[in-house]
């Protein structure tokens, strides 16, 4: 087990180094002069020259990549170049509003989206599973900002039951956990029905009926824990819909987090914090896969820990 | 030979209404244009911001264009981008995933790891880094989606080559003393179309999603041009005014999503009916 | 006296299934009755309907299957129209069934302990401690060591047959009248089978239940069944005594399935054949009108295409269903079943008098294939499996040689080790003086035109999206032995060689049935003109009837074309049959070789004869007095020390622990590696 945890946990930094350096490199492509657009078009070359210096980037590009590097391990993720503050500050205020969305949707799409799997497994062939597959159909098809829209446009501006922007009281949270969590539990649901099936045709299935044991102990017992190892996996995988859809959600509900931090700082070219940014999520989304890698031994005893 | 197919496609009557809305898109992305009652640009004078009417089915926007012409000449952008990112995706991963299935060893590692990092970035933030990169526009928008797509197909490729490289017939052109090339064009690719193309198909609906998501928070295609995200984009700020500003383009967008998604649903049940995606 | 009520009748019973091409009549009318401790074996080949009819009696058919008439009376209550609720009390309690995948009829995710405790907590209403009690008295009961312990495993934990075992005591958990046992060896080793059979008799015998137990394997139910029924299409053809069947068979289909059976006893007649039985098996989709059996039945007339016969009774409780039973008792009369066609055949011993040559085709000269166990980041090798380790094998040309062996003992790997289509091979191949193992992958390329090979499954060794022209004439393509208009005809001529027709040339493999995709198979090896075919396993996963048609094919190519064999199968009787030599292995390495009546007259090493032994024999006579071998294979990636086979071995020493045997001849061509035996 230790082992195991070691290896998971190795191979998830390796991923998170592969990351920051594809990230640091991509950065470097961008064309035009950081220190330049630090300073604006009408900067003298000598201010630039000297701000150029003073980042190092007219350091060979290796040596960069090493400070960078150098950085980050001790937690520096460098200056912005808007506000030319410490990155790291920005995110940490802007952080939290993030996490609290995407668990929001995280745990909305999963009590959905497995409640509407099994059922929709449980109900196989009836109108049960036809409505259920349906609305998951159009789950994954509606585009989060035009279901954000929509409801903005009737609960906010047509009822005003919600407010339509901003962030504090809970009203705040329904529209855009509604909008982030509603793809992710249609992608639930249709991962569970079809697993569901799968494990409902298999043999130990039989076994468990030809014992006499009642439908609802079948299903519960017997299927659903086989059901949810692929869900547990797929679901890790997607959760990087769930972030990404972070960016989108975060920029139509003026949503003070990290998703739109982003599209702020690419618009300002504020290429420091992009990187951060990025680095930052796929952290957490390397991180939620790595807890879902250990979460499988709890789910399925063949899966060895040496 | 396709009967069974053909028998399964037709069990369900919205397969029907799915296909029949992609050959309209598809109508639409061809002559479009030529049928729209204005072009994209065309501000009719003193009609700005109208509720929908005869003379202007979808109302006409906050520049007093007509949003229906709008909406027809922007078919033909959504339509090109999902189709050509999802082509460079599946072209590319298709390449990748071969090499790493069939090659494995060293090649399995570094491409799977490679993989593995791009999946770890989501993919519209992956998009927007791409497209700092080689500036907004949309060709670039293309390529930017389509380097996000490709990780998915190489996972599907490689996971079908595994699969279908311990097939006996594999085993037997090798033991025919098949060189690999032909092994991999005629006993590999033919038996992992199926479920490439499926994904192809969901990965369309992928495409034109994100793309409009992209315009949406500004990065994509940049206003005047008639593209459904950016379109939603100006609407945000008439929201109060115009109902139909959003509703329309958004509703253009969702029916696109979900028609080519219910096609890819039935494909998948069709060639490929063992897996999750 | 009345007869007593039977624990079980089905009468006329039908069970239909929805299908995407239309209803598939899987079960058309199968009637039979079942008396209190009685055991009724049925045998049929593969879609004749015995697992539906099961199903149908449990009530746990698919949900495209539905009962579409007759009854099933089990203890005088008809159960095809009861409640499910109520058929839930019966499942398991008074009923119990087994199936024929021990792999995957288990839950994997929870342990032993508590699926059988599961049953017992249902139906007799104890409490989970009591229950686990129980089910450590039952996993005693099947004869599974520590059975405390082992009620904390996990399935995955235990082999193939520790699993049916834990099957078998969760189906008597609940002390069933009845138990219904699909298959329950099938996918066994034969070793493994015998102990299962032999626990199901004592079973049976201790707590007195009935059985209905399924198979495709007549030697198996003449075993164990007190009386047969043979199914054919969907409906039974002939019900009788167990020890009737085999002496008295009245039914051209049974009479036909008896003389199919390639048997351990009819080894060394050269140039024999088995009797088939032409055609294929029907699919339920298609049945034949009248008779289903008519389109391949030797005695057919017109009146048996027009009504389904009656199962009549011929006195005894003998029943057949066969308008024309009498005059094919007189028409077949003197032709006895076990008797091969052996219209060529001379005897292979007087043949050899002769000392055989020394021109060999293929010598294998200590040959090891270990597969490397590769772990963590760094792929470090942390174990191998040894699945060929230290084989020698001389053959001959036009010879055949048998190469049999239970699961892991590496025959597949063998085979495919000759024709360099895995790595890690080390030790010699030579074949016609040159040494294969040490070509590179592109010097092997010219050679693989000599050596061809013929797998297993019919379904896998056919690209789907080929047709059956392009994938005979690949190999023609790649060796420049024909190209177009000709390589065309000569595609044909094979095909119509090996029994289909030549309009196949454009069809796809999904038209086609196993036993063709086999011919078809057959026909691909062939077209590149090979000297050496390794067939491995090709007639497994065939039923009966099939299996004996390729197996004749087969022997005729072989003498057409004058191939050399090299027969891979864990079926003794096959291979028995078609050899002249056998190669007996375990674990990797070679444990006898003789010519094949030799090996069977006289087996001199304990783990032959204990595997002669276990082979199911139709005839009761031929029973061996060699006691079943007990316990597991051992795992290929730990073998124990000096000779693998000791910790089976009901002979071994400690010397046997430390001393691994050499393969030493005790005579001509035969050759053993054990150290007590032939006792000196
Ligand atoms: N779920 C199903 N749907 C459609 N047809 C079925 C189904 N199950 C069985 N059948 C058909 O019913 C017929 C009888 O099948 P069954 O499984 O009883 O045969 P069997 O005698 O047990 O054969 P085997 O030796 O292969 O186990 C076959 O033709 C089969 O194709
Ligand atoms: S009824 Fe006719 S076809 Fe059927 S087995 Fe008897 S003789 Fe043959
Ligand atoms: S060497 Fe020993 S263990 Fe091996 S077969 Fe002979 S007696 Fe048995
Ligand atoms: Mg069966």
């Amino acid at each position: 087990m230790k082992h195991f945890i070691i290896r998971r946990a190795f191979a998830s930094v390796i991923v998170l180094w592969g990351v920051s350096t594809l990230i640091f490199f991509t950065v470097h492509m961008i064309p035009g002069d950081p220190a330049r657009v630090m300073l604006g078009v009408r900067a003298t070359p000598e201010r630039v020259e000297s701000l150029r210096e003073s980042m190092g980037l007219d350091d060979p590009l290796l040596t960069q990549y090493f400070r960078f590097f150098g950085n980050v391990a001790r937690g520096d993720l460098g200056r912005s170049f808007r506000t030319n503050r410490p990155v790291g500050h920005e995110i940490a205020v802007r952080i939290g509003p993030t996490v609290q969305l995407a668990f929001a949707g995280m745990g909305l799409a999963l009590i959905i989206g497995v409640s509407a799997g099994v059922l929709a497994a449980a109900f196989r062939d009836t109108w049960i599973e036809t409505v259920v597959m349906m609305v998951a159909m159009i789950g994954i098809s509606v585009p989060n900002f035009v279901l954000g829209m929509l409801l903005m446009l009737y609960f906010s501006l047509h009822l005003r039951w919600l407010p339509t922007m901003g962030h504090g009281t809970w009203q705040h949270f329904v529209a855009p956990v509604i909008s982030l969590g509603f793809l992710y539990s249609a992608i639930i649901a249709r991962i569970t029905r079809s697993s569901m099936v799968e494990i409902l045709g298999m043999d130990y299935i039989r076994s468990a009926r030809a014992k006499g044991l009642s439908e609802r102990v079948v299903m519960t017992k017997h299927a659903l824990k086989n059901g949810l190892i692929p869900v547990v996996t797929i679901a890790g995988l997607y959760l990087a819909v769930l972030l990404g859809g972070t960016v989108v959600v975060e920029t139509l509900f003026s949503w003070p987090g990290l998703g739109r931090l982003a599209v702020e700082s690419i618009l300002a070219r504020d290429y420091p914090m992009i990187q951060a940014i990025i680095l930052v999520i796929s952290s957490g989304f390397v991180l939620i896969n790595f807890l879902v890698d250990l979460s499988y031994g709890f789910l399925d005893p063949r899966i060895r820990y040496d | 030979m396709y009967r069974k197919q053909w028998n399964k496609f037709r069990a369900k009557k919205i397969n029907f209404l799915a296909a029949g809305f992609v050959a309209l898109l598809l109508f639409t992305a061809l002559f479009g244009p030529r049928l729209a009652p204005y072009s994209a640009r065309h501000q009719v004078p003193g009609s700005v911001l109208t509720s929908p009417s005869s003379a202007h089915w979808f109302g006409t926007d906050s520049l007093g264009r007509d949003l229906f012409s709008r909406v027809i000449h922007g078919t033909r952008i959504t339509v090109i981008m999902g189709v050509s990112a999802t082509f460079i995706a599946a072209f590319l991963g298709l390449v990748q995933g071969l090499i790493a299935g069939y090659y494995g060893r060293m090649w399995d590692t570094v491409i799977m790891r490679f993989t593995d990092i791009l999946l770890s970035i989501p993919g519209i933030l992956l998009a927007i880094t791409i497209i700092a990169v080689l500036g907004p526009g949309l060709n670039n928008v293309v390529i930017a989606i389509g380097i996000g797509s490709m990780p998915q197909f190489t996972r599907v490729v490689r996971g079908s080559v595994l699969a279908v490289k311990e097939e006996d017939y594999v085993t037997g052109a090798r033991a025919l003393g098949q060189n690999d090339f032909l092994i991999i064009v005629r006993h590999v690719l033919p038996n992992i179309m199926g479920p490439v193309i499926v994904l192809a198909t969901l990965r369309v609906a992928a495409a034109v999603l994100n793309a409009a998501a992209l315009s949406f928070v500004g990065l994509g295609a940049q206003p005047p041009t008639p593209e459904w995200g950016a379109m939603l984009n100006e609407a945000r700020r008439y929201m109060r005014q115009a109902w139909w500003y959003t509703v329309f383009p958004g509703g253009a967008l969702a029916l696109t999503v979900l028609s080519i998604n219910i096609l890819g649903d039935s494909l998948r049940d069709i060639l490929d009916p063992r897996t999750y995606y | 006296m009345t007869p007593a009520r039977p624990l079980l009748e089905v009468n006329d019973l039908k069970t239909y299934f929805k299908t995407d091409e239309g209803i598939a009549k899987a079960v058309d009318g199968v009637s039979f009755r079942l008396d209190s401790g009685e055991t009724l074996g049925v045998v049929g080949e593969s879609g004749s309907g015995k697992s539906v009819t099961s199903l149908s009696i449990m009530r746990l058919l698919p949900r495209s299957g539905w009962i579409a008439g007759g009854e099933i009376l089990f203890d005088g209550e008809d159960l095809s129209r009861k409640p499910v609720n109520e058929m839930r009390e019966i499942r398991g309690n008074d009923i119990a069934m087994i199936f024929q995948e021990p792999m995957t009829s288990l839950n994997p995710v929870y342990t032993v302990g508590n699926q059988i405790s599961e049953a017992i907590m249902l139906h007799q209403r104890k409490g989970r401690r009591e229950a686990m009690k129980l089910a450590v008295e039952m996993l005693d009961l099947v004869g599974i060591p520590e059975a405390r312990k082992r009620c904390q495993s996990y399935p995955h934990q235990l082999s193939g047959g520790m699993r049916q075992r834990v099957m078998i005591a969760t189906a008597l958990s609940c002390n069933p009248k009845l138990l219904i046992a699909d298959e329950p060896t099938t996918a066994l080793d034969v070793s493994i089978q015998a102990q299962i059979i032999e626990l199901m008799k004592r079973l049976q015998r201790e707590l007195g239940m009935a059985m209905l137990y399924i198979t495709h394997d007549l030697a198996v139910v003449s075993s164990l069944a007190d009386r047969i029924m043979v199914m054919y299409g969907g409906r039974a053809v002939e019900v009788a005594k167990a020890e009737f069947l085999y002496s008295g068979a009245k039914m051209p289909y049974t009479l036909g399935l008896l003389r199919s059976v390639p048997r351990v006893d009819q080894a060394g007649v050269k140039g024999a054949r088995l009797r088939t039985i032409p055609g294929t098996v029907p699919s339920a989709m298609h049945l034949p009108s009248g008779c289903a059996f008519h389109p391949r039945c030797a005695f057919a007339k017109e009146i048996c295409t027009e009504d389904v016969p009656r199962l009549e009774d011929t006195g005894e409780g003998h029943m057949v269903r066969c308008v024309r039973w009498k005059e094919v008792r007189n028409e077949s009369n003197g032709e006895d079943v076990d008797v091969v066609d052996v219209t060529h055949a001379t005897n292979r011993a007087d043949e050899d008098e002769n000392e055989p040559g020394d021109d060999f085709l293929l010598r294998l000269n200590d040959l090891r294939t270990h597969f490397p166990i590769k772990r963590g980041l760094l792929s470090r090798e942390v174990g191998r499996i040894r699945a060929v380790d230290g084989v020698s094998i001389d053959i001959r040309p036009g010879e055949v040689v048998g190469l049999v062996g239970e699961s892991g003992s590496g025959k597949t790997t063998t085979g495919r080790s000759i024709l360099q289509l895995v790595d890690n091979v080390s030790g010699s191949i030579k074949f016609d003086g040159t040494e294969l193992n040490e070509l590179t992958r592109k010097e092997m390329r010219p050679h693989r035109k000599d050596l061809q090979i013929i797998f297993q499954d019919p379904f896998s060794s056919l690209n789907p999206r080929m047709t059956i022209g392009e994938i005979v004439g690949e190999g023609m393509e790649i060796h420049r032995i024909a190209r177009g208009k000709e390589k065309k005809e000569r595609v044909a001529v094979l095909l119509e060689r090996v029994g289909l027709s030549r309009d196949h040339l454009g069809s796809y493999p999904h038209e086609f049935s196993g036993g063709q995709r086999q011919r078809i198979a057959i026909a691909r090896a062939l077209a590149v003109e090979p000297r050496l075919i390794v067939a491995d396993e090709p007639v497994s996963a065939l039923d009966v009837s099939i299996q004996a048609q390729i197996i004749n094919l087969l022997l005729d190519l072989k003498e057409e074309f004058g191939l050399t064999l090299l027969f891979i199968a864990h079926d003794l009787g096959v291979i028995q049959f078609v050899s002249d030599r056998v190669v007996v292995m375990y674990l990797g390495k070679i444990m006898e070789t003789a010519p094949s009546r030799e090996l069977y007259l006289r087996p001199v090493h304990p783990y032959t004869e204990s595997l002669l032994a276990a082979v199911p024999t139709l005839d009761p006579e031929r029973k061996r007095n060699v006691p079943i071998l007990q316990g597991d294979i051992p795992s290929p990636i730990d073998p124990p020390s000096g000779c693998v086979f000791r910790t089976r071995c009901p002979i071994a020493t400690d010397r046997c622990a430390v001393e691994v045997p050499a393969l030493e001849s005790i005579g001509r061509e035969h050759l053993k590696a054990c150290l007590h035996r032939p006792g000196s």
